[in-house]
C-alpha cells in the first residue's frame, strides 16, 4: 500500500510559464489569514484565505504588468463578509471598465480541472468580463496567473456541461486562454461594450416572494453548512441575489435559538414588505409608502421654517408632551433642529387602545455614510399611557432591542433608537397588551434617490 | 535483500556535481562485527538492519556515531537511485543532468567532517540529516524515505520548478477536489452510492484537518506541503461520519484510492491534443501601409515605457542597483550584440542558460511591448482616422483596429523570438525593427 503512494509521487507534472508567477508579500498571507479568521465560520477559512490570497496576486501582477491601469477592490466579494461566505470566487474586482471574476485554485501547479461556481456564470449579478485562474502555493510565497476566458467563451464553455450537485460547473482547464499575456492586453485596448454581460431579471422581488414559504422555513435550517446541502438551485438563486437575506445568513449561527423564530418573523418583513425612504423626511417630505401608511410629517411645511423658538412651533399640535421635551429627554446628544425637522407620526389603532408613535430620523455629523432613528410610542394626547405596550426594532441580522412600557415604573412612553449604515434597513414591531401585534413598513435610507 | 557493501560504500559529490564511491573501513568493520552474520551470507535483511542501527542511534557514543555513518552510507546510495531515476525519466525533455541535481541530494555528506556543527549553525539541514530525524523504520524502508524526503525538499523542488516540474502530489489533488467532484467522478467508474458516500465524508474530513494545518500560523515558513502524519490521519478519523473507527492506515489508504479515481479520471477526459491553427492569413496589407509609418515611433515608446517600469520595480524593491544593471546588459548583449543566453551568462556572471533567461523574462517581455505598441498604435491611428469618420464607424475602425493589430505586432515580435533562439551569430538581429528598436533605446539610456 505504502510503495504504492510514492509511486504516485513520481508522478510530475509540466508548470505554467514561471513568467506569470508573481510573488506574494508575507504581509499578504498575514492579512488573508486574519481576514479568513473573520469569517466566522471555520469551513470558510480556507475558501477566503485562498481568495483573499488570489486578490492580492492578481493585484500585484496588475501593477507589474499595467500600472497605467486602475483597480478597485472596494466592491469584491471577498471584502463583503455576507457574500464571502457563501462565494467560491472573488467576484467584481474592477480593472478600468471591466469587472474580473478571479477563480483560486490551490497550488501553482496547472490544473487539469477547474471548478466554476455556477453563480458566478448564470447569475447576472455576479457576471464579469473576465473570469481568471489564479494559482496559489503559499509556502512558495507565488501565485500563478494561470488562464483567462472572457463572458461569452465562458457561458460557451458552461454550455454543455452539467454542473456537479455542489453547484461547480467542471471545466477542463485547458479550454482557458493560457497565454495570459493577452488578458492586460484586453484590459487596457478593448471597449468595454465590447463584451456585453447579462442583465439582471426586473422579477427578482417577484420570485422572491413565490419563495418567501418554503426559504421561512429552510433558511433557519443553515448554520453553517454550504447552500447545496439544503436548498434547490432555484431557491438558491432567491438567496444569492438577495443581500439582505445573505446577511442574514451570516449572522445567523450567532443568532440565539429563542428569538431564532421572531427574527425570521423579522426578516421575511425586511425583504418583502417595501420600506419607507426616510431620506425623504429629512429633506422635509414623505415618500409614497410613508404617506400610504398614514404617516405625517410632526412638523407642518409652513412652520418648518425656523426663527421662532421650537417647542412653540410645535407645541400646537401635541397638547400633553411636545416632541421637543421627549427629544431632549431622552438624549442631549441628538440635534434637535435637525431630528425635528424630518420626524413624522401617526396613531396606530389598536383595538384595546391607540397609540401615537413618533420617527425622528437624523445623520450623525461624527460618523459618514450612518443614519440614526429614534422610535417614540406613547398614548394620545389626553390619553393614559399604554401599559404593556412592547417595542421591538429588528434588522436583518436579528432583534437589536424588545422593550415594555411598564407605568408603575413611572414611564409614560417607550423608544428605542438605532444607527445604521446606508444600506441597512430597520424593522419597528409595536404589541399591545393584548397581544396585538402591528409592524410598520421597514425603514430606509437611500440618499441617491433624487427629488 | 540488499547488498551489505551499501552500508559501508559513501557516495560523495565533487565540485563538478560528479559522484564518487568512497570505501569507508570504519564503518565496514563495525558493520561486520555487528552484523556478521548478514555480512556472510551476502546480503541482508535491510529492514531489520535498519531498524537495529536506527536504535543504536540513541545516545552520545561511538556506537551511535558508527551506526549514523553506516545509515548515511545507505541513505547516499539510495539519494543517487533517487536522483538517476528523475533525471532518467525527467532530465532529457526538461534540460537538467544528474551532475546538477547530485549536490542538492547530497549536498553535507563530507567523508571528512561530521558536519552537523556547521549545518546546525547556518540553518541548513541536508537531506540527508532530514531523512535521519524523520525515519521510522517501522512504517517503511530506508530507500523509499529517502525517495520521499528527497522530492519533498525545498531545494530539490525549487529546482524542478525552474525546470518546469512539480509534484503533483495526492494531497493536492485531494485538496483541489470537492464533493460534487467526488460523486462524479465515483459515478463514471461505477461506484455504489454508499461507496459515495463514505468518499464524500472522507474527503471533507481530509478538508477540514489539513486545511487547517495550512492555516495554522506556525506552518512551515517558506516549507513545503507536507503528507499528512499519524497525528493527521486520526483526527481525519474522528471527523467522518458515516464509517467510524477507522485506522490511520485505513484512512491513509482510502485517500489514496480516492486520488486515484481522480488521477484516472483526469486521465480519460482530457481532449486529444489539437491541432494548432496556424494564422490564416498575414496582416491587411492595407492596414499594414496604414500603420507602418506609425509603427516604429510607438514601439520606442513602448520599449521605454516598459524598460522604465522593469527599473523602477527593481529600485522600488531596494535590491541593489546591480540586478538592474545585468539585466540590462543582458538585454544588450541579447538584442545588440547577438550573443546567446549561454555566452551572455560568464559576461554577466550568472551560472547558466536558465538564470540568464530568469533575468530576461522575455516573454514577459515581449507581450508588455506588444500591449504598450497597441495602446499607442490605437491613440495615434484613431487620432488619424478621427477627423473622417462618424462615431459609429470609429467605434468599428477600433475594433479592427485591436483586432488587426494584435496580429501585426504578434507576428512582428514572433520572428524577433524565432531569432532570439536560434541564432548564435553575432550581429545578425538588427534587421528586425524589435531588436533595432531595444537597441536604440538602450544605447540611448546609458
Amino acid at each position: 500500500m505504502k510503495e504504492e503512494i510514492f509511486d504516485y509521487f513520481d508522478e510530475y507534472t509540466e508548470m505554467a510559464d514561471s513568467e506569470t508567477f508573481v510573488t506574494l508579500e508575507d504581509d499578504c498571507r498575514e492579512q488573508a489569514r486574519n481576514w479568513s479568521k473573520r469569517i466566522n465560520n471555520e469551513s470558510r477559512e480556507w475558501p477566503v484565505y485562498l481568495q483573499m490570497l488570489a486578490l492580492k496576486g492578481f493585484q500585484h501582477w496588475i501593477k507589474q504588468r499595467q500600472p497605467d491601469l486602475a483597480i478597485d477592490v472596494s466592491q469584491t466579494s471577498v471584502l463583503n463578509q455576507a457574500y464571502a461566505n457563501v462565494m467560491d470566487a472573488v467576484c467584481h474586482c474592477k480593472v478600468g471598465d471591466f469587472d474580473v471574476c478571479l477563480l483560486p485554485i490551490w497550488g501553482i501547479q496547472p490544473a487539469d480541472e477547474i471548478l466554476l461556481p455556477r453563480a458566478v456564470v448564470d447569475l447576472p449579478e455576479f457576471a464579469a468580463h473576465f473570469y481568471v485562474i489564479i494559482g496559489i502555493d503559499e509556502s512558495q510565497e507565488q501565485a500563478a496567473i494561470q488562464g483567462f476566458l472572457n463572458y461569452d467563451q465562458i457561458v460557451a464553455a458552461c454550455d454543455s456541461i452539467e454542473p456537479d450537485m455542489d453547484w461547480n460547473y467542471p471545466l477542463l482547464a485547458e479550454d482557458f486562454e493560457a497565454d495570459v499575456s493577452n488578458l492586460p492586453l484586453n484590459l487596457s485596448c478593448l471597449n468595454a461594450g465590447s463584451i456585453l454581460l447579462p442583465v439582471i431579471p426586473k422579477n427578482r422581488q417577484a420570485v422572491l416572494r413565490k419563495f418567501q414559504p418554503i426559504l421561512e422555513d429552510l433558511l433557519p435550517q443553515i448554520q453553517k453548512q454550504p447552500l447545496w446541502k439544503v436548498l434547490t438551485w432555484e431557491q438558491a438563486t432567491v438567496v444569492l441575489t438577495n443581500a439582505d437575506l445573505l446577511k442574514w445568513l451570516w449572522y445567523r449561527p450567532s443568532i440565539a435559538e429563542e428569538v431564532l423564530k421572531t427574527a425570521c418573523l423579522d426578516l421575511w418583513q425586511l425583504v418583502c414588505r417595501p420600506a419607507m425612504n426616510v431620506y425623504r423626511w429629512t429633506q422635509g417630505q414623505l415618500d409614497t409608502i410613508t404617506s400610504e401608511s398614514n404617516w405625517s410629517l410632526a412638523l407642518a411645511t409652513a412652520t418648518r421654517s425656523s426663527g421662532t423658538d421650537l417647542d412653540t412651533r410645535f407645541g400646537n399640535q401635541c397638547s400633553d408632551q411636545t416632541l421637543v421635551s421627549l427629544l431632549k429627554e431622552i438624549s442631549t446628544d441628538i440635534p434637535l433642529e435637525e431630528s425635528v425637522n424630518s420626524s413624522v407620526y401617526q396613531d396606530i389603532g389598536f383595538k384595546f387602545k391607540p397609540v401615537r408613535v413618533y420617527a425622528a430620523v437624523w445623520n450623525s455629523p461624527a460618523m459618514e455614510n450612518t443614519w440614526n432613528l429614534l422610535l417614540i410610542a406613547g398614548a394620545l394626547p389626553g390619553d393614559n399611557p399604554p401599559e404593556g405596550l412592547r417595542l421591538r426594532i429588528s434588522d436583518v441580522t436579528g432583534v437589536l432591542m424588545d422593550d415594555v412600557l411598564v407605568t408603575e415604573a413611572g414611564e409614560s412612553y417607550i423608544y428605542g433608537q438605532v444607527q445604521g449604515s446606508f444600506d441597512e434597513k430597520f424593522l419597528v414591531t409595536l404589541t399591545d397588551v393584548n397581544g396585538e401585534v402591528k409592524s410598520l413598513h421597514p425603514f430606509e435610507y437611500q440618499a441617491e434617490v433624487s427629488l | 535483500m540488499g547488498e551489505p557493501l551499501n552500508y559501508w560504500q559513501l557516495i560523495q559529490v565533487d565540485g563538478s556535481g560528479r559522484s564518487h564511491c568512497i570505501d569507508r573501513a570504519e564503518q565496514e568493520n563495525f558493520f561486520r562485527a555487528q552484523f556478521p552474520e548478514n555480512v556472510d551470507s551476502g546480503s541482508v535483511a535491510d529492514r531489520k538492519i535498519q531498524r537495529q542501527l536506527m536504535n543504536l542511534l540513541q545516545g552520545d557514543t561511538e556506537e551511535a556515531k558508527q551506526a549514523e555513518w553506516c545509515l548515511k552510507c545507505y541513505i547516499s546510495q539510495a539519494l543517487l537511485i533517487a536522483c538517476r531515476a528523475l533525471v532518467n525519466r525527467h532530465g532529457m525533455h526538461h534540460g537538467f543532468i544528474l551532475e546538477e541535481l547530485l549536490p542538492l541530494a547530497l549536498g553535507g555528506l563530507q567523508a571528512n567532517s561530521l558536519n552537523r556543527d556547521t549545518s546546525e549553525k547556518s540553518g541548513f539541514i541536508s537531506v540527508s540529516d532530514e531523512v535521519l530525524r524523520r525515519f521510522n523504520p517501522e512504517k517503511s524502508g530506508l530507500s523509499t524515505w529517502c525517495d520521499r524526503i528527497l522530492k519533498s525538499n525545498r531545494e530539490v523542488k525549487r529546482f524542478l520548478l525552474e525546470h518546469g516540474l512539480e509534484l503533483k502530489t495526492n494531497w493536492l489533488i485531494l485538496n483541489r477536489a470537492s464533493v460534487g467532484k467526488v460523486k462524479r467522478v465515483l459515478r463514471v467508474f461505477d461506484q455504489t452510492e454508499r461507496d459515495i458516500e463514505e468518499a464524500s465524508d472522507l474527503l471533507q474530513a481530509f478538508h477540514k484537518v489539513y486545511r487547517a494545518e495550512i492555516l495554522e500560523p506556525r506552518s512551515r515558513k517558506g516549507g513545503t506541503y507536507p503528507a499528512p502524519d499519524t497525528q493527521h490521519l486520526e483526527a481525519m478519523a474522528r471527523c467522518m461520519t458515516v464509517v467510524q473507527g477507522l485506522s490511520p492506515e485505513e484512512i491513509l489508504e482510502k485517500l489514496d484510492q480516492l486520488s486515484i479515481f481522480f488521477r484516472q479520471y483526469s486521465v480519460q477526459r482530457l481532449k486529444p491534443p489539437l491541432q494548432k491553427k496556424e494564422a490564416e492569413s498575414g496582416p491587411n496589407n492595407e492596414l499594414k501601409q496604414l500603420l507602418e509609418p506609425h509603427c516604429r515611433p510607438c514601439l520606442e515608446k513602448a520599449f521605454q515605457v516598459v524598460l522604465r517600469r522593469r527599473i523602477d520595480a527593481f529600485s522600488k524593491r531596494d535590491l541593489s542597483r546591480e540586478k538592474d544593471q545585468k539585466s540590462l546588459n543582458a538585454l544588450r548583449l541579447f538584442h545588440c550584440e547577438g550573443l546567446s543566453l549561454s555566452q551572455i551568462a560568464p559576461e554577466i556572471s550568472l551560472n547558466d542558460q536558465p538564470a540568464v533567461s530568469r533575468l530576461l523574462k522575455l516573454k514577459t517581455l515581449r507581450s508588455d511591448v506588444k500591449t504598450e505598441t497597441i495602446k499607442h498604435l490605437k491613440e495615434s491611428v484613431l487620432e488619424l482616422a478621427s477627423s473622417f469618420r462618424s462615431p459609429e464607424a470609429l467605434k468599428q475602425l477600433d475594433e479592427q483596429v485591436n483586432a488587426s493589430l494584435d496580429e501585426y505586432v504578434t507576428d512582428l515580435m514572433k520572428s524577433a523570438e524565432k531569432k532570439a533562439y536560434t541564432s548564435k551569430k553575432a550581429s545578425c538581429q538588427t534587421d528586425n525593427l524589435f531588436s533595432q528598436t531595444l537597441c536604440n533605446v538602450l544605447n540611448n539610456w546609458s
